[in-house]
């Protein structure tokens, strides 16, 4: 059964009384959901048949990874943000909940123009914002979208402006009905930018009455409308009473009066506040994983991602610019035991850029090297090099990380490469260009790509990248081309042919043996709340 | 008394005076970006100059020291980098945790020490003292962050007695006093045993006093001199240590703020530090040293106020 | 962090005979002293003779182990054998707390000899230093300079020689203002003595014992620190065996392999009161008279 009908499945089971809410969050998870989304569906699903009541059930605590900075969808620093404004906001169509399908959500019609540069859009009516901020218009799809590009007057500076960076304008055509005009063809728009927070509906009247405090204060159309944020503490949502259903279309009303999300930065305390009962659902880490599964109050459901992570070489450092030392590293490090420590083997190796679960690009024979220590050793002889020292950072927050590093050190002492570890704070491992990438030898790093975007997951080893976020000082044009080119055809077939051929990159230079944390996994336990 | 009391506040003055350009200087010469930290993947080099013009990490080090003390001074401790909420306000939301917790660990040692104390005093060098010291110098010995440890492999993972993370909120008192159990305990450990020396040792002296002699001679109960005259007495050193017991005890605040992931200063500042969250760890460490010096001086006028014998000294 | 200790509860006078080792060694609480820091001493010097494994070497597969017959403590997220760690992290420790007590003892015996012997502004400007730096609680202290220093082994012994320096300073100053006061230093002067001669002649061997008991009692509470502030990851730096590394690794495992979590705390608990009870006994023994002047 597809994971689509699967859900489908779900949802008619949930409805006609046949499941409770706790079997539907057990399987809804199986089915591969993803945090926040999860979060809006399970909400979002009715729970009248279910307890044979319309009473609402009872808040829903949420482990979060860390706490929430900023909540405008334009400026959200990262997942914490999102896991909350997937309940709060909607945008005009979203990915249905364990697919990658569009389906529309605050669009009641969707209709792309044959050159894939338009796209009309007709809004559903009656659909109101929280806090008494009206009925959503065309005009609001305008502002949102045109405000993250920069488009507004005043301009904001948005990181995420080069999602909207094809976007002409917004044509309002009616109260409910516009049309999205393009400069040029964007592929990621579908992919990334429309179904993701770039595509939130914010209310014009909301951001300008709000100000400063809008970053504090989400005022979107979802299911659930911010309540309060206590910084270090949690963030209260409660189910929006006047909410427009958008999406039950898919899925069926909210049944918890509140979602809390603590934020749990620590992942082994994360694992003591869900055994503990302090929370009911979240993330947990790989190593917290067998514990849980054996333990009759949990379920564990594993969900793949696009995340891939890798122990990079910057080949413009004088230590590594030879191809046969980079070889050599790369013969002598161990992936195998790597995912064994550093995952506890519920992460699995990467064998591309590219995840499994995107929809075009993976590359499935690509080659994956194994440990040959004496291979190594013949590489470094080639190479003339002897005696040498190199650093290995990993940032302090990363899962994983200082194992990884510590792995590396041992593997490469076997050749005899001696390696200092820098565990360092996020701040100094994440400097950009300058002195921090001339001194960058090996590093482990981690991309997220939260959308089935490829061009996301290849963009950061451009040529334009290096000195910002390609750390590997990897220029190649053709590749740097060909991914430009990618972002801009609409057809998976020569995205899938021309895009990201990743045999060059990965077959050819010894750059990365690559890891990639397919298994990403969650835990949460039953009791009623 | 006036004078002492204006000199004693003058030098608090100074000090935190001191505190404030030390602070200032000190965080502006940290390694590390703070932008780095707060923008992440999708960061380009115009929005990082973009985001550091904002936030007036352009200007020159005195610049950014004389506009902090200034700030200051007026209870502005500037913006968080990362969120632009206000420092005040993530300092107002976090203290009181910290508080209650140093508060309730002074009490839970003086709760423990002082009886201790005179546990041993009673019978000198007898069995009881012996044990007592014995315990109370391991208490001593042991770093919070051990005891905080084993409390929670003990009392929340094998046995799960008490809630092994999170702090709680005021609105629900039970929640919250479970919460702070055993952070409240780890933290108060080491000072039961100190209390328990201290107190032995002053009671030691008062009960070779000559009045208590006296007292012994008028054939007064053991008891009613042990507990209305000596005690009354031994217990004013302890006084003194207090002002320093709450400021140690406010940062030592920091591992068990850390093992039982409560929110407080300690964890603020050391989740700050890691994101070079320069104005959060101003503010944060400013109000830790503002609030021991304020206890220092409280505990100093209440002890010269307790204690008649002791004369203003000119020299300090 | 640090708490001065008050003296332990003075015992009836031992007969003044034997030898030092031997008369503090009479004493219970001594004996446990000598025992431990004897032992500790042999680890550091033959560690590799008595350590099991390669501290450093890893066996993914046998790892998060209890004890065992193989690794007698077990071992951890690299499947490297925990007491092999702790035995070389005895090295480690003593590398951060010798030279942050004795850094401290350096730097607060040359402030309290220049505010105590020149006294006037240079001893109140002193205090007012003095002050500032103990307003900070000595954790926030040491953690606010590793920020700005950055992490390492070498960076936590001079915050902690920073941290401990005013305790010395004040000691100083008491003892220098003391041994100021005797007749003999006043006819040194009139004979035409100059201050640094007096001051290394006469001041520093008077005021130096009792400063090297503090020393004694002050490095478990640098072994205590490090390992407090490498648990927090902002001391000495994975993957080298700091105690406060292996703890730091053993509480991310906490839950399911607590084996590191419970080794390390015995032996830091079982070090620091060792140490404890030495230095007390070693300054019964020494200096009775200074058991009051200590704090």
């Amino acid at each position: 059964m597809s994971e689509q009908s699967q859900v489908e499945q779900l949802v008619r089971d949930l409805s006609d009384g046949r499941l409770d809410r706790r079997t539907f969050l057990q399987r809804a998870a199986a089915a591969g959901l993803a945090l926040g989304t999860a979060n809006a569906l399970a909400g979002a699903l009715g729970a009248d048949s279910a307890f044979g009541s319309t009473r609402a059930a009872g808040v829903l605590r949420v482990r979060a990874v860390g706490d929430v900075q900023n909540m405008d969808p334009a400026f959200i620093p990262g997942s914490n943000e999102g896991a909350v404004l997937a309940n709060v906001y909607e945008g005009l169509v979203a990915f249905k909940p364990g697919t990658y399908n569009l389906v529309p959500v605050l669009a009641d019609k969707w209709q792309p123009s044959n050159d894939g540069l338009r796209y009309h859009f007709t809004l559903r009516k009656g659909v109101k914002f929280h806090g008494g901020y009206g009925e959503v218009t065309a005009a609001d799809v305008k502002f949102s979208f045109e405000r993250t590009a920069g488009l507004t007057s005043p301009a904001i500076e948005s990181p995420y402006k080069s999602d909207w960076a094809a976007l002409g304008e917004v044509r309002v055509t009616g109260r409910y009905s516009g049309t999205i005009i393009l400069k040029n063809k964007f592929a990621p728009l579908l992919t990334n930018t429309l179904p993701g927070f770039d595509g939130y509906i914010v209310s014009r009247k909301a951001v300008s009455d709000l100000g400063d405090d809008f970053a504090h204060h989400p005022i979107g159309t979802g299911p659930y409308e911010f309540v309060s944020w206590t910084p270090g503490q949690k963030t209260v949502l409660r189910k929006f009473e006047g909410y427009g259903g958008s999406w039950q279309r898919h899925v069926k009303a909210p049944i918890w009066s509140g979602i809390e999300f603590v934020p749990i930065s620590v992942s082994n305390a994360a694992t003591i506040a869900i055994q503990s009962g302090a929370v009911d659902w979240g993330p947990i880490g790989p190593e917290a994983v067998n514990s849980f599964k054996s333990d009759s109050k949990f379920r564990v459901d594993a969900r793949t991602t696009l995340n891939y992570s890798w122990i990079g070489m910057n080949i413009a450092h004088p230590n590594l610019k030879d191809v046969n030392v980079r070889r050599a590293i790369r013969a002598a490090i161990d992936v195998p035991s790597i995912l064994a420590a550093a995952f506890d083997g519920k992460w699995s190796r990467a064998r591309s850029l590219l995840a499994p679960g995107m929809p075009v690009g993976y590359w499935k024979q690509a080659p994956a090297y194994a440990r040959d220590v004496n291979k190594a050793k013949s590489f470094l002889a080639r190479s003339g090099v002897s005696g040498l020292e190199l650093t290995m950072a990993a940032s302090k927050t990363a899962v994983g990380g200082q194992t990884i590093a510590e792995i590396v050190q041992a593997n490469l002492a076997d050749i005899g490469i001696k390696v200092q570890v820098l565990v360092q704070d996020r701040s100094v491992f994440n400097q950009l260009g300058g002195d921090a990438q001339k001194n960058r030898q090996l590093f482990y790093e981690l991309f997220t790509t939260p959308t089935p975007e490829p061009s996301f997951a290849t963009e950061w080893f451009t040529c334009g990248q290096v000195n910002v976020w390609n750390w590997q000082s990897w220029c190649n044009r053709q590749f740097s081309t060909w991914d430009a080119q990618a972002m801009k055809t609409l057809d998976p077939e020569i995205r899938s042919e021309v895009a990201w051929p990743t045999a060059y990159f990965a077959g050819k230079k010894a750059i990365k043996p690559s890891l990639q944390p397919s298994g990403f996994y969650q835990t949460w336990d039953f009791r009623q709340t | 008394m006036l004078q002492y009391l204006i000199k004693r506040i003058g030098m608090a003055f100074l000090v935190a005076v001191l505190l404030m350009v030390f602070l200032a200087l000190l965080v502006h010469a940290v390694p590390g970006d703070p932008v780095n930290a707060i923008l992440g993947q999708r960061s380009t080099p115009e929005l990082v100059r973009t985001v550091r013009e904002q936030m007036g990490l352009d200007k020159t080090v005195p610049a950014q020291v004389a506009q902090f003390v200034g700030h200051a001074f007026q209870g502005d401790l500037g913006h968080d980098f990362v969120s632009n909420l206000p420092v005040t306000n993530l300092i107002r939301n976090a203290l009181p945790h910290t508080i209650a917790l140093a508060v309730s660990s002074l009490a839970l040692a003086i709760l423990f020490g002082i009886p201790l104390g005179v546990l041993a005093a009673t019978r000198p060098n007898g069995i009881l003292d012996r044990l007592t010291g014995v315990v109370s110098i391991s208490l001593i010995t042991t770093p919070s962050y051990i005891a905080g440890l084993y409390l929670l492999l003990l009392f929340s993972l094998t046995v799960e007695l008490f809630p092994a993370v999170g702090t709680g909120s005021f609105s629900h008192p039970i929640g919250y006093l479970q919460h702070l159990v055993l952070p409240a305990v780890a933290l108060a450990l080491g000072w039961i045993g100190y209390f328990a020396r201290l107190v032995r040792t002053s009671m030691l002296e008062i009960l070779n006093a000559n009045y208590i002699r006296t007292a012994y001679a008028y054939g007064l109960r053991e008891s009613v001199i042990v507990y209305r005259h000596a005690l009354k007495n031994a217990i004013i050193p302890t006084v003194a240590v207090l002002g320093v017991g709450l400021g140690e005890l406010m940062g030592g605040a920091v591992f068990v703020e850390v093992i039982f992931s409560r929110v407080g200063l300690g964890s603020l500042i050391v989740e700050s530090i890691e994101t070079r969250n320069y104005p959060v760890v101003q503010g944060c460490v400013l109000t830790v040293a503002l609030l021991f010096v304020l206890a220092n001086l409280l505990a100093d006028l209440s002890y010269r106020f307790l204690d008649p014998r002791i004369r203003v000294e000119e020299s300090t | 962090m640090t708490v001065s200790v008050p003296p332990l509860p003075r015992r009836a006078r031992l007969p003044g005979r034997g030898s030092l080792p031997v008369r503090v060694a009479r004493n219970p609480a001594g004996l446990f002293g000598i025992f431990v820091v004897t032992g500790l001493l042999v680890l550091v010097a033959f560690a590799p003779q008595i350590a099991p494994y390669d501290p450093a070497h890893q066996d993914i597969v046998n790892r998060l182990q209890g004890p065992s017959a193989n690794h007698l403590l077990g071992t951890d997220q690299l499947g490297r054998d925990l007491l092999s760690r702790l035995i070389f992290g005895v090295r480690i420790e003593l590398q951060v707390a010798v030279p942050a007590t004795l850094g401290a003892l350096a730097l607060g015996l040359l402030l309290g000899l220049a505010a105590g012997y020149l006294g006037g502004r240079a001893d109140n400007a002193l205090i007012v230093v003095m002050d500032a730096i103990q307003a900070f609680p000595a954790v926030i202290l040491a953690l606010t300079i590793l920020a700005l220093l950055g992490p390492s082994l070498r960076n936590v012994a001079i915050v902690l020689a920073v941290a401990f320096a005013p305790a010395y300073a004040r000691v100083a100053r008491a003892l220098v203002l003391a041994v100021k006061q005797n007749p003999y230093i006043e006819a040194e002067r009139s004979l035409g003595a100059s201050s640094p001669r007096i001051v290394l002649a006469h001041i520093v061997p008077n005021i130096l014992p009792p400063l090297l008991t503090l020393v004694a009692m002050n490095l478990p509470s640098a072994i205590g620190a490090e390992a407090g502030l490498s648990f927090l990851g902002l001391g000495v730096q994975p993957p080298t065996p700091s105690w406060g590394v292996i703890l730091a690794d053993g509480f991310e495992h906490v839950r399911d392999a607590p084996w590191a979590v419970i080794w390390t705390g015995l032996t830091l608990m079982a070090t620091t009161l060792g140490f404890t009870f030495l230095g007390e006994a070693l300054r019964d023994q020494l200096d009775p008279r200074l058991a009051g002047a200590l704090h």
